[in-house]
């Protein structure tokens, strides 16, 4: 269920598995769509979840003691090796004050999350969908061979990210209104605490009132999702909550959300505010 | 920071009673809400640093450089300020020498380009009205 974070936190960890149906579900792309992997969208919540395991839980998912304050700076190297891409064979040794992007040294802290080539988890997911990909051209999408064939311009891109995101939150030298940073995803971290292990349930009320108040055109799970992830995050001074729709749609395996389905909804269960088609607020006409 | 630290530092730095009413704000480090006063704080200090560029007068200035300035920043929106400029020049230079032994000094120095920018009218009688004869 999307409300069960530590069960997120897995999908960004473990082992997915590679499989395809048919030619146009991707489920062997794990815990994210087409529309995240080209264009680095949605990683702000992925880091965000690794962070917060990093600083309040141990690897069996139980609280971890002390003050999550302390430990910053280890959640920060869970991110990066989480993010680590290996240096090109050919690259020129980079300058000392240059931000570094192999974090290989990080292996025998984070052996789950780089290994000794200097690969992060990431990375090798991306290198494993390439390699399914190629395997099963005959059976995947033209979207996924596409994706396969642009393996070099999508390690390029992350690379640039990686340096991106260990950009200091307040660089003078930086136009950084708009960037988004490990910085920005450990603070963020600290103030949502520790991930959620208990899913919240709807009850049969609120299922029944969302069947009878949705469009045909959307699909019940789909609504039931996001009222899911509206009850689990909404602040408790407010009716507004900001809804990562494309994470929303990594949980799904469907990038409908965003296309339909938000538009289908807004008016009939929820009011949306401005936003973009990744995230926007929203608060749904009924809570209970 | 930590949630108990934070209003001890907007008590600190911002002690003023006026912004007592943006605590809850500023403190309030939800959604990304960590970033505000700090963003707050480097949109002054680019602002304060692109106006400094823009300051034209500095202490150190000379009588002369202040008055050009001047004609520039009363210069009335229409006119030319390059014609306003070189007129106070003028009027500079007039009380050094004559107007029409200027040019000669600024010919003598390869700075032709002053001579059409401010001594277009001797400029012109030394080329065409027969100054050269």
């Amino acid at each position: 269920m999307i409300s069960n974070e530590w069960e997120e936190y897995l999908a960004y960890v473990g082992t997915p598995e590679y499989f395809v149906n048919d030619k146009k579900s991707y489920p062997f792309l794990g815990r994210f769509t087409l529309n995240m992997i080209p264009k680095n969208n949605g990683f702000n919540r992925i880091l965000t979840i690794l962070a917060r395991r990093y600083l309040f839980h141990n690897a069996d998912g139980s609280i971890k003691d002390g003050d999550p304050y302390d430990r910053t700076d280890y959640a920060r190297r869970a991110l990066c090796a989480w993010c680590s891409i290996p240096n090109s064979k050919k690259a020129t040794p980079k300058k000392e004050w240059r931000y570094n992007t192999d974090y290989r040294a990080l292996h025998s802290e984070f052996p789950e999350l780089v290994d000794e080539n200097g690969s992060g988890w990431y990375i090798r997911h991306l290198h494993n969908i390439v390699d399914f990909v190629n395997a099963n051209r005959d059976k995947v999408g033209s979207s996924g061979i596409k994706l396969a064939d642009s393996i070099k311009e999508l390690e390029s891109k992350w690379m640039d990210k990686v340096v991106q995101y260990q950009v200091p939150i307040f660089a003078e030298s930086t136009k950084g209104d708009k960037l988004f940073r490990f910085d920005d995803c450990i603070a963020d971290a600290l103030e949502l605490g520790a991930l959620r292990r208990e899913p919240i349930d709807l009850t049969e009320k609120q299922k029944a009132r969302l069947k009878t108040n949705i469009p045909e055109d959307v699909p019940i799970h789909v609504a039931e999702t996001l009222f899911e992830y509206y009850l689990a995050n909404k602040p408790a001074d407010s009716e507004w909550c900001v809804l990562p729709i494309t994470n929303i749609e990594a949980f799904l395996g469907s990038s409908s959300l965003s296309k339909s389905y938000i538009l289908l909804l807004s008016g009939k269960v929820l009011e949306r505010k401005s936003g973009t088609s990744n995230v926007c607020m929203a608060r749904f006409y009924l809570t209970e | 920071m930590k949630p108990e630290e934070r209003l001890a530092f907007l008590l600190e730095y911002l002690p003023e009673e006026g912004f007592r009413e943006y605590d809850g704000l500023f403190a309030d480090f939800r959604q990304g809400g960590y970033r505000v006063f700090g963003d707050i704080i480097c949109d002054i200090y680019a602002e304060n640093k692109k106006s400094s560029k823009e300051i034209l007068r500095f202490k150190s200035d000379t009588p002369e450089l202040t008055a050009m300035l001047d004609a520039y920043l009363t210069c009335k929106t229409g006119k030319d300020y390059i014609e306003a400029v070189a007129t106070s020049c003028r009027a500079i230079l007039s009380k050094i020498a004559p107007c029409f032994q200027i040019i000669r000094y600024a010919e003598a120095m390869g700075r032709r380009d002053f001579i059409f920018d401010v001594l277009l009218d001797e400029a012109e009688f030394y080329l065409i009205g027969g100054g050269n004869e």
